[in-house]
């Protein structure tokens, strides 16, 4: 009896999920596993005829200076940019739900920046960052000497952080705001009666019921940190990851390779992609063995 | 910490009325306070945006003028884009792709992230695993494959093939998951009892708690299709199925962009993401609503 | 049927700002209306492809990235060309300039792709390597027409004995000088090295250590590359490569002079800053520039984007001889037109569009420059002052030879990075830049001689 139930259960499960595991078989994991399989060859879409040279792009980039160089990078994104990103839009969710009038407005005001096109505001962060735009202006008034942000090698990659941080909030703030009305409001009152401090409701309330969004969110802006690119093909100088490569990422390297360099080498791009792929997994199945609690 | 104010204070008996005055000035005096910090940090936020609006209305010669307030007032740049483009078409385009491809992920996204959080089927843990798997290449690599796969299946040039990618997200059935864990048990177990098949539990009692989730990634998805831009610029020839983004990028060319049309183009295309957010972040407030009543 | 609602979307468009106000710079428009009734399609060729029969009927492909001007143009062109070429159609399709290789990829992966391709010229030897494009058939397109009938730069479209181009859109390097602040300074444009530094010093404004303008924009990543490359080398006795096209010549002594001249404008000289307004053209546009170097697009942006700008286009200043750089757009026939009908379809075309009638057409509509020798001294095309320029640089105008753009553009800039940012030695920078370019030139001659 007990056993049939179970079943029964299972099978509604694979019922359930049978449409999207096909689609994603199809979609994502057969054209990933395709790009592991160019990662073999001497490949150029262009190109007539593709040689199978085994390991021999894995060997080149553990060589390439460049692809080290992104990878660096790339880790200053993640380290900065998440707990960047989330502990400030943590704080305006908070604040957020706090406010009493027009909330509304307010929520708009930080989700605004997530819904601007960075083709548009790319140029206008590029505008306030250049040596005599807006911002060495107002530091100049405070008699701060100003800088080439964009354009000096240990800034450039500071200055892309803080929009991609920007860029982030308004999404992040939305999810927090989600995961923070999902916790009963009964627990908090509840300990409120009790005469807990506003700083151990936190703590002990907030934070704990927040788990599964704060999980989500640092596995997300791990993974899209991981794969910045967008911003930094519209931020840093000449759109390729300048001033001397200060700026690079992976995937912008990878497309460069893929995509820009002649003849198109493909097969090193994936290689690079190969590569990521399973940083990237480790990392997420790590995270989630390390901060998801078990809710049930 | 002024984060957390005690509320539910009407229940409280009349001996602690000195406590509840005090708490109401505080309450008072750290909702101004807290009003002022975010507006301060929230017109920081918006500061960009404010100037790309401001652009929109600009002549190209003062593009680059570093006034907020357009030095001549134009809409030129917004009739150049709605009358010399096919502006209204691509943005029909982009409504309806984004619009299906929402509904779609909201409905799938949702049973798959269910599936995934409250069934413990052999091979679950594997599945998910592998859909997360697939937020790890990056989109640039799929294009030829998923270019090639629709010229095998003659998707190229048609709505079907801008979307299919994207009908089903591998994030969103990761946020869903996320939210539907903290769904107690013992509702679906009762709900079970009173006979409900496993799809009814899912679409009757689960599915309202997590609300804000679903409105949270309904906004998401939508946004991200309104934006997608490298796929649909591959798989599209013809100019009146371009998307948006599509669209616009014939506004830059080799030797720079025409920023005048380009401010324009996107300012129009944040309303209806505004709508968007409007409609459902009001569903997220509502979540509290129910959230509260739960208990 | 695709085609047919794509060519009415394009007649129901007009042109976009940019593009009409282009053409309205360059000259007057007359030009589009008065010949477009005598077209006839080999008219002044001078190739052998105007007795070339299809035995059938035969669509091609032409792909070029879209500007709203010169698609415009294509589009009224090619119904006089099928007029002309009873059972040929083109099917025109365009695409953004942005990921123009991705687009292009994708297609010829999965099979597709065009039969003609308007290519810009640094990517053709790549694509000859990879045997996507054929070579125009010495028959129909003799060399020493080729040679004779266009400016020296065609020969950036030729790989070993084979030419693989013929070149649509041209343009040239020259100088830019904000006039007002010249006179301001008491300033004539300069036409030696030594002239423009002076000039950039007495236009330089500054408050404190703030720029208001530069004397002299900072546009390594924009033309300031090709400038060194193309026309300081050269113009200081060097060749930025051997005439083989096979050794960069990038560390000798006339190459390293050439360099450290165009890097003292920044270090010693104090009349420019990088990233001031962003970027060169920018910078120009605004005023804020005494002088700049560009190319010659840049005038129907100008026209467009700032039409109160007083400016004034002179040659590139010259020191021992006079060069500028060659960019070029050009019309190449891909493998997917090999042989038969689309073949011979494809070179009528390619012809058709590189005749001197289209191209005296071209320079007005699209504000591009011609390439046939034979118009350099047209009067029409000299009379826009602001364009003449231009013309008068084509006869010693080079294109460089490159195996990879992206990758030769980028090692030009960290080589003036790693000077002006890293403090490198100018010669270890540039000798850096030539190992990284020299490798890749080898490795493609070897799989060509291979």
């Amino acid at each position: 009896m007990h056993l049939t139930l179970e079943r029964r259960k299972w099978l509604w499960g694979y019922a359930f999920i049978a449409i999207p595991f096909l689609f994603f078989l199809a979609v994502r994991i057969g054209p990933t596993l395709y790009a592991f399989w160019v990662s073999f060859h001497q490949w150029d879409p262009i190109a007539l005829d593709r040689p199978w040279i085994g390991l021999d792009n894995y060997r080149d980039l553990a060589q390439d200076k460049v692809f080290w160089k992104a990878m660096r990078n790339t880790w200053i994104y993640v380290l900065i940019g998440v707990p960047l990103g989330l502990s400030i839009s943590l704080l305006i969710a908070l604040g957020l739900q706090q406010i009493v009038r027009w909330s509304g407005f307010f929520r708009a005001l930080y989700f605004i920046p997530y819904v601007t096109s960075l083709v548009a505001v790319g140029w206008v962060w590029r505008w306030m960052y250049m040596p005599n735009g807006l911002i060495n202006e107002v530091l100049g008034f405070f008699g701060i000497h100003g800088n080439n942000w964009l354009g000096n090698p240990a800034t450039a990659i500071y200055a892309i952080i803080i929009t991609t941080v920007w860029q982030g909030l308004g999404f992040q703030v939305v999810i927090f705001l989600a995961g923070l009305e999902s916790i009963p409001q009964d627990y908090t009152d509840a300990a409120a009666v009790d005469g807990a401090t506003g700083w151990q409701i936190f703590r002990h309330i907030t934070i704990p019921q927040l788990n599964p969004t704060i999980v989500f969110l640092v596995v997300t802006g791990v993974i899209s940190n991981l794969q910045v690119f967008t911003q930094v093909r519209s931020m840093s100088s000449q759109g390729t990851g300048g001033p001397l490569n200060s700026t690079i990422s992976i995937v912008l390297y990878v497309y460069q390779k893929a995509f820009q360099s002649l003849p198109s080498k493909m097969g090193y791009a994936s290689a690079m992609t190969v590569v990521l792929f399973f940083i990237i997994l480790a990392i997420t199945v790590v995270q989630l063995k390390v901060l998801q609690r078990d809710t049930d | 910490m002024q984060v957390q104010t005690a509320t539910g204070i009407s229940s409280l008996s009349t001996t602690a009325q000195k406590q509840v005055d005090r708490n109401k000035r505080r309450r008072k005096f750290s909702q101004i306070a807290l009003v002022v910090v975010l507006l301060l940090g929230g017109l920081m936020m918006i500061f960009p945006f404010v100037w790309m609006i401001s652009s929109s209305f600009k002549r190209p010669q003062d593009i680059y003028s570093l006034s907020l307030i357009p030095p001549v007032f134009t809409l030129d740049s917004y009739r150049t884009v709605l009358n010399d483009t096919s502006y209204v078409r691509w943005f029909t385009n982009s409504l309806l792709i984004a619009t299906i491809t929402t509904l779609s992920v909201a409905f799938f996204d949702s049973l798959a992230g269910y599936t995934l959080a409250k069934f413990k089927f052999p091979g679950a843990t594997i599945i998910f695993v592998l859909i997360l798997s697939t937020l790890m290449v990056p989109t640039e690599m799929l294009v030829i494959p998923w270019y090639m796969l629709s010229i095998e299946l003659r998707w190229t040039d048609s709505y079907w093939g801008v979307m299919f990618p994207g009908v089903i997200s591998a994030f969103g059935v990761f946020l869903m998951r996320q939210f539907f864990m903290g769904v107690p048990n013992e509702l679906l177990d009762a709900a079970r009892i009173d006979g409900f098949n496993e799809f009814r539990i899912f679409w009757k009692i689960a599915l309202p708690l997590v609300k804000p989730a679903v409105a949270a990634l309904c906004i998401f998805t939508f946004l991200g299709n309104w934006n997608a831009y490298i796929w649909p610029l591959i798989v599209i020839r013809s100019e009146e199925m371009r998307t948006l983004p599509v669209g616009v990028a014939f506004f830059s060319s080799e030797n720079g962009a025409r920023f005048d049309l380009i401010m324009a183009a996107a300012s129009l295309a944040t309303i209806p993401v505004i709508i968007i957010f409007i409609i459902f972040q009001k569903q997220i407030i509502k979540g509290i609503a129910l959230a509260g009543l739960k208990g | 049927m695709r085609d047919d609602v794509f060519r009415k979307q394009l007649d129901r468009r007009t042109a976009l700002k940019a593009g009409a106000a282009g053409a309205a710079a360059i000259g007057a428009s007359r030009h589009l209306g008065a010949s477009a009734q005598d077209a006839s399609p080999a008219a002044g060729s001078g190739f052998n492809v105007a007795d070339l029969q299809v035995s059938g009927d035969v669509e091609i492909e032409y792909w070029q990235y879209e500007y709203a001007s010169k698609t415009e143009l294509v589009n009224t062109l090619i119904p006089e060309f099928e007029a002309a070429n009873p059972g040929i159609t083109i099917k025109h399709v365009n695409f953004p300039y942005d990921d123009f290789r991705q687009q292009v990829a994708a297609a010829v992966q999965a099979g597709e792709g065009p039969d003609v391709l308007n290519v810009y010229f640094g990517w053709i030897p790549a694509y000859v390597q990879q045997q996507f494009l054929q070579p125009l058939n010495a028959e129909w397109f003799p060399h020493e027409v080729i040679e004779s009938d266009f400016f020296p730069m065609i020969a950036a479209g030729k790989v070993k004995e084979d030419y693989y181009a013929l070149p649509t859109a041209v343009r040239t390097l020259a100088l830019f000088c904000n006039m007002d602040h010249l006179g301001a300074a008491g300033k004539e444009p300069p036409t030696t090295w030594d002239e423009l530094v002076d000039v950039a010093m007495a236009t330089t404004q500054k408050d404190g250590d703030n720029f208001e303008v530069v004397g002299f924009t900072w546009d390594i990543g924009g033309q300031g590359h090709n400038w060194w490359r193309e026309a300081l080398i050269r113009q200081n006795g060097g060749l930025p490569t051997t005439e083989d096209n096979r050794t960069l010549q990038w560390t000798t002594a006339e190459a390293i002079e050439a360099f450290n001249y165009h890097v003292a404008f920044l270090t010693e000289h104090g009349v420019t800053q990088n990233g001031f307004e962003t970027d060169g053209p920018t910078a120009f546009q605004n005023g804020k520039a005494a002088l700049h170097v560009d190319g010659s697009y840049r005038v129907g942006t100008y026209t467009a984007n700032a039409p109160d700008l007083n400016y004034k286009v002179v040659p590139l200043p010259a020191n021992k001889d006079q060069a500028s750089f060659a960019s070029f757009w050009a019309n190449t026939i891909t493998r997917n037109a090999a042989d038969g009908d689309k073949a011979i379809a494809a070179a009528k075309w390619i012809d058709f569009l590189a005749s001197e009638d289209v191209m005296k057409r071209w320079t007005p509509a699209v504000g591009e420059l011609p390439a046939r020798s034979a118009l350099a001294e047209d009067p029409d095309l000299l009379a826009n002052e602001k364009v003449a320029p231009f013309i008068e640089s084509l006869p010693f105008s080079y294109a460089t030879f490159m195996v990879n753009e992206a990758d030769l553009r980028q090692a030009v800039i960290d080589a003036y990075d790693n000077v002006t940012l890293a403090g490198l030695d100018p010669e270890a920078a540039l000798q850096e830049a030539q190992d990284k370019i020299q490798a890749q030139l080898d490795e493609y001659w070897a799989s060509l001689d291979a």
